[in-house]
């Protein structure tokens, strides 16, 4: 009850003018970095990370969040109408949204796009404020051995989710790995790898990394790209006319796509993002193959379906709830974006755990209550309001944004510590990330492998210390058996069993 | 591509850099103080670990590119992010020597070269400069009252 109760004043936190404005810019922040082809609201909330030094843990973790539903949402703009997804987590919104536009009905596909993304974000939220109070009490159950499992179990997860480039994404993961033990050993206290160097002691922080992997990297590909995006057609993005009655869906359409293609989408979007590493792309995929699959009309999709969006949109946006849950519970982060939530948390003094929830729920509860407002208000508020201006964003002149981004990106990783060298770790790291992310090395699976490294050594450790460094301990432990099970039977599924094709476009 | 120009790559480049890393990074874990009797409970333990799968990790990418016929290519110039990282690295150098303001609106006026924006209006180039760098003083001094670095006791 008392749970329930937070929640409710986590709604009210919201009514805070601070609080408020946090909600409505973030999202309007995500909006504008999810519909910008080449900026995603992992940038967003990378760049967010050094003014959460500056501000409260709670303005800050609705900041976060509104970004996330937001940039979730909004990639679907660019998607459907210049058939440039803002955001990966919008391929497949693409494959048929830019359909309908090209007959004259891109409004409409606008309008099923923020349905779609209202209903799954508003249901992912409310899922995971219900199994919340669940997932604490299964989190106590689990042991030293079993903790190690999950982890192992997470880090595995994100590897091979990376299908074709296995050995890069293990190899991206143990780099960050590595990263993560430069420093203090937690358990002895003795420095590891500083090579006598002050600076190391306290080993390398998460926003260096976070900043460096994830801003100035992608300004070094746009730089690279800087001629193949001149090829993006302004003019047609100028020429599109649309006025605001155009977005909302027809009843007849909306129940031509049933409540129960939502409500599935929506249940597998939810569960993939709890999956460590799945991510938006991957919710989108498999719903939109399953609804799909399940369609009477299976011959419409990529070809203009307003189901495909649907399906799409709904599981991408209810992938943001699954996505907070491993996270706020086990400090196993589903995506960057939940990883990079996950260090706002700790730099607020906050461990994620079943112990968030019982004692620290006003502090996580505007979160979700950000989360229900931007899904099931400010997505179709913005649609409608703002839907016109969307289209035009893509025209802003990438020569003034990039340059605004890196002023960002390097002045925010100097205020978190006044410190150049926190300047020039950003640098570095994000020239090595320039680097593997040219030869298709994850940096999500270094960002996770630096978070999950320490955890992951820790519980290891202990394991072994309570069994006399007998490896058998984590077979005899049912809740390590069970984890490394389950990591057995996703390899099996996902790496040994045949795939299932992209749909023809 | 001749085999051993292909070695020059970056598909063989950045495996190689990641097993010169791991070589320096093993060999730092024996300088690593405090392992007792028991291996896996001690800090040298899961460093060990990551290197030795490293390496196998790095041996079936090097194999791999070896048995691939042809280097794919790679889109996109590398001059313009070559560009980008020189004039970070020197606003960097020069952020505390010359304060937020100078150092900013020259690092900014440099990558507006790069992406080449409005270069061919000089006025509307150097506004938009003073724009973004005022903007960014604004929040971070202003709003969030963080000291920047100074020139003479200015921005």
């Amino acid at each position: 009850m008392d749970t329930f109760l937070s929640y409710f004043n986590g709604f009210a936190a919201l009514t805070d003018p601070l609080n408020f404005a946090m909600l409505v810019g973030g999202f309007l922040i995500g909006t504008f970095f999810g519909a910008m082809p080449g900026l995603t609201s992992v940038l967003a909330i990378a760049l967010l990370l050094p003014v959460t030094y500056q501000i409260d843990v709670v303005p800050a973790l609705i900041m976060c969040a509104s970004i996330f539903m937001s940039g979730m949402y909004s990639g679907s703009i660019t998607a459907i109408t210049i058939n440039i997804p803002g955001a990966p987590s919008s391929m497949m919104t693409a494959l048929d949204g830019n359909k309908l536009m090209r007959r004259g009905k891109g409004a409409n596909a606008l309008g099923h796009a923020a349905l779609g993304s209202m209903i799954g974000g508003t249901l992912g939220a409310v899922l995971l404020m219900a199994f919340m109070p669940i997932a604490a009490k299964v989190s106590l159950l689990i042991q030293t051995p079993g903790k190690f499992a999950l982890i192992f179990f997470a880090l595995v997860v994100i590897v091979i989710v990376e299908k074709g480039n296995l050995a890069k994404a293990a190899i991206a993961m143990l780099l960050g790995l590595m990263i993560a033990t430069i420093g203090i050993d937690d358990l002895l206290s003795v420095p590891r790898f500083t090579f006598g160097t002050e600076s190391l002691i306290e080993g390398i922080d998460l926003m260096p990394l976070v900043i460096g992997a994830f801003a100035i990297s992608e300004i070094l590909v746009q730089a690279q790209n800087w001629r193949l995006d001149k090829a993006i057609d302004l003019d047609a993005v100028n020429r599109i006319k649309i006025t605001r009655r155009d977005f909302i869906p027809l009843w007849s359409e909306v129940r031509e796509i049933g409540i129960w293609l939502y409500l599935k989408s929506t249940i597998i979007g939810y569960l993939i993002g709890i999956l460590p590493g799945a991510g938006g792309s991957m919710a989108a995929f498999v719903s939109y193959i399953e609804a799909r699959r399940s369609s009477r009309k299976p011959e419409e999709y990529g070809q203009g379906s307003r189901e495909g969006i649907a399906a799409a949109e709904s599981a991408n946006n209810a992938m943001c709830g699954g996505a907070f849950v491993p996270m706020l519970m086990f400090g196993i982060p589903g995506d960057p974006t939940t990883a990079i939530v996950l260090g706002v948390l700790v730099i607020n003094g906050l461990q994620p755990g079943a112990r968030l929830l019982e004692n620290q729920a006003d502090l996580i509860s505007p979160m979700f209550a950000a989360l229900i407002v931007s899904a099931l208000i400010l997505i179709p508020l913005t649609l409608y309001l703002l839907g016109p201006l969307f289209l035009k964003m893509v025209t802003i002149s990438r020569g003034l944004l990039y340059s605004g981004i890196a002023v960002v990106a390097l002045v925010g990783s100097y205020v978190a510590t006044l410190s150049v060298f926190q300047m020039s770790l950003s640098l570095v790291l994000g020239i090595l990330a320039f680097y593997m992310r040219r030869q298709n090395y994850s940096t999500v699976a270094m960002l996770l492998g630096f978070i999950l490294g320490p955890d992951l050594e820790q519980y290891f450790r202990r394991a072994m210390s309570l069994s006399d460094d007998n490896p058998l301990i984590f077979l005899t432990s049912p809740d390590s058996l069970f984890f490394l099970l389950l990591t057995a039977a996703f390899v099996y599924m996902i790496v040994i069993r045949k795939p299932k094709s992209l749909p023809a476009a | 591509m001749t085999g051993r120009h292909r070695l020059l790559t970056m598909e063989f480049a950045l495996p190689a850099f990641f097993l010169v890393l791991t070589t320096i990074y093993l060999a730092q874990t024996f300088a690593i103080r405090g392992q007792s009797g028991a291996f896996w409970q001690g800090p040298r333990a899961m460093p060990i670990a990551a290197s030795v799968l490293m390496y196998a990790l790095l041996l079936v990418v090097l194999v791999r590119q070896v048995r691939q016929d042809t280097t794919p290519d790679q889109p996109g110039e590398i001059l313009r992010p070559l560009l980008v990282m020189l004039a970070t690295g020197a606003y960097i150098f020069l952020f505390q020597p010359l304060g937020y303001g100078l150092s900013t609106v020259l690092f900014v006026s440099a990558l507006f070269v790069i992406f080449e924006f409005r270069t061919a209006q000089p006025a509307a180039f150097a506004l938009y400069a003073l724009i973004v760098t005022a903007t960014f003083y604004i929040l971070y001094a202003v709003i969030f009252g963080v000291r920047l670095p100074q020139l003479f006791g200015v921005i």
